[in-house]
């Protein structure tokens, strides 16, 4: 009976997963194909998606740039951040955490209209940072959150020793504490990686020119404004493509995502 | 999960302990806010220019009539409440409420809280391997952008899709099920998509419970069902409040998954606060209007948290 359950809910997940596949795989002549089965294969759907006139290579750049420059910015600042709110004693402090506490629950997408407004007056509709920026605000909350707990419940004798055999405590930081924490800075880093290459709302408000769109937006408009006549096969292939290296990430760190995620959530 | 806390940083014993300082020496922090500003000054100055400024712009915008376009986004002029007599006068704003709470509830508190906990205890005692490779494909579709997701449930949903193809051999009239039930459909379609999280955090609660004490309420003949409901649950009742919280506020802004399904349609049938706010601020402009519709959001975001903070608060005092 357990067992019956659990290959229910794994039926559930996998539904959705198996469909994209078998649809991309499907010969555009057989798209709405309802078959278990596809009944031939063909790449051809992967092929349109790279045909040049798509622009889809471009959209991969760019959402490789934005994720990864984000994912740069968002470790350098979140862990000397962390760093700081974990080693340092000063006034405010306990402000700056609660503070930083609110800002990982906020509803984010309230924030998108004054983000355009924003944008659109100092000149950053069309540009990477546009997106980069917001990011970087939307996930270091989190980061910070994530390494603060991490530096905490190094023994601060770490330093110490370290600093008593001649480092400096740049060095100390760098030599001792660094190494230690990469665990819990990779963890941040695919969390904010993924939450960056998945980002739509901002991506498709702020930016309006093709070859600046990033993959999530440049799906979204493979056919135009119109909803209804989709072109499904491409569509699939695309999301297929977009969605392997999130998945890959998940099979070499699965752990590592879900402590982080499970961070946020069990206190 | 065994992973979870296989992890260091967060167990929460660990969590709640002091950092270690050494007795007297060089206490840090001592000399002055430059070593503080410095190292801060980065992450304080993205916080408050890209998260705290725009909030306040919001409060105040939601008081003007500032525009994208035209005459009145060079000359912004102060309305007072008319912004909000007008919400509370659109039937549309109304509506949009009711779907928001819905949804919320439909997806986040029923439907990924009973999915989510139902699997963390169904795979709690299973072998590790099993454990792993549900864990994987759960949390590939929390992983799956959420255009791409929206993409995948329409094509399943819609009156070609396989859902019909599956649902004929019942008898079942095809339909689109987008146009007949577009709430259930972005319900569903949510459910999807989030239950890895919750999961996620559910069984991190549940690795926590001692197996002792179900044990001897086991032997003091409770069944699996009593020890479930009143031994499990009161004691992972922290878990549950702060796994609701999270959701609730993941789930009051989800946009994409409903802009992709059914751009809030037909008609307004599935249009949340969010698809209304983005129809009113970026697709028509309005984005005095927008922002009273985004406090409305934070409104019944902010309510739904209270309840959960309560619920918190009362587990304490006990």
């Amino acid at each position: 009976m357990p067992n019956l359950g659990v290959a229910a809910i794994v039926l559930f997940c996998l539904t959705p997963f198996y469909w994209m596949v078998a649809t991309t795989l499907r010969p555009p002549n057989q798209q709405f194909d309802n078959s278990l089965i596809p009944r031939s294969v063909s790449p051809e759907n992967l092929i349109a998606v790279f045909d040049p006139s798509v622009g889809f290579h471009r959209a991969l750049l760019n959402s490789f740039l934005v994720a990864g420059i984000t994912t740069a910015l968002t470790l350098v600042i979140g862990t000397t951040t962390a760093y700081a709110l974990a080693r340092l004693t000063f006034r405010g402090k306990k402000i700056v955490l609660a503070a930083i506490i609110a800002t990982v629950m906020f509803p984010g997408i309230s924030l998108i209209v004054p983000l355009l407004k924003l944008f659109t007056d100092i000149g950053w509709i069309n540009t990477y940072q546009a997106m980069i920026v917001p990011y970087l605000s939307f996930a270091l909350p989190l980061t910070v959150w994530l390494l603060t707990t991490f530096f905490k419940q190094m023994p601060f004798d770490l330093e110490q020793a370290a600093q008593a055999d001649g480092c400096t405590p740049g060095q100390a930081f760098r030599k001792v504490i660094l190494p230690i924490a990469l665990p819990g800075m990779f963890t941040a880093a695919v969390l904010t990686f993924i939450m960056a290459w998945n980002e739509f709302i901002i991506a498709l408000t702020i930016v309006n020119r093709p070859k600046m769109q990033t993959v999530t937006v440049a799906i979204s408009q493979f056919t135009g404004a119109q909803q209804f006549e989709l072109p499904f096969g491409t569509q699939m292939a695309a999301g297929v493509v977009v969605t392997i290296p999130l998945v890959l990430l998940v099979l070499i760190c699965r752990r590592r995502i879900i402590a982080g995620l499970t961070a946020g959530g069990v206190k | 999960m065994s992973a979870t806390t296989a992890t260091p940083p967060l167990t929460p014993d660990q969590r709640r302990r002091r950092p270690v300082r050494a007795g007297g020496g060089t206490r840090p922090g001592q000399r002055g806010a430059a070593r503080w500003i410095i190292p801060l000054g980065p992450a304080l100055f993205l916080l408050l220019a890209f998260f705290a400024g725009p909030i306040l712009w919001t409060v105040w915008a939601s008081f003007t009539n500032a525009a994208l376009t035209g005459a009145q986004a060079a000359q912004t002029e102060f309305i007072g409440l008319a912004n909000f007599e007008r919400l509370l006068a659109d039937p549309r704003f109304a509506s949009a409420t009711i779907l928001t709470i819905v949804f919320l509830l439909g997806s986040g508190v029923v439907g990924q809280t009973v999915l989510g906990l139902t699997l963390a205890l169904l795979l709690q005692n299973r072998h590790a391997l099993v454990r792993g490779a549900v864990g994987v494909i759960v949390v590939g579709a929390w992983v799956v952008p959420e255009v791409v997701a929206g993409f995948v449930w329409y094509a399943f949903l819609e009156r070609e899709g396989s859902l019909n193809a599956v649902l004929g051999f019942g008898g079942v009239e095809s339909q689109n099920w987008l146009f007949t039930a577009p709430m259930l459909a972005v319900i569903l379609a949510n459910v999807w998509k989030g239950t890895a999280f919750s999961m996620m955090t559910y069984a991190a609660g549940l690795s926590e419970v001692p197996s002792d004490l179900k044990e001897a309420a086991r032997v003091d003949g409770a069944s699996g069902f009593q020890v479930l409901f009143h031994v499990v649950l009161p004691l992972i009742r922290r878990t549950i409040a702060t796994t609701l919280l999270l959701v609730t506020l993941q789930t009051v802004q989800v946009f994409t998954l409903i802009y992709v399904m059914t751009s809030g349609g037909p008609g307004s049938r599935s249009t949340t606060l969010p698809l209304l706010m983005y129809e009113q601020a970026l697709q028509l402009g309005d984005l005095g209007y927008g922002t009273a519709i985004a406090l409305a959001l934070l409104l019944v975001a902010g309510l739904f948290s209270l309840v959960y903070v309560r619920m918190l608060g009362t587990e304490a005092k006990r």
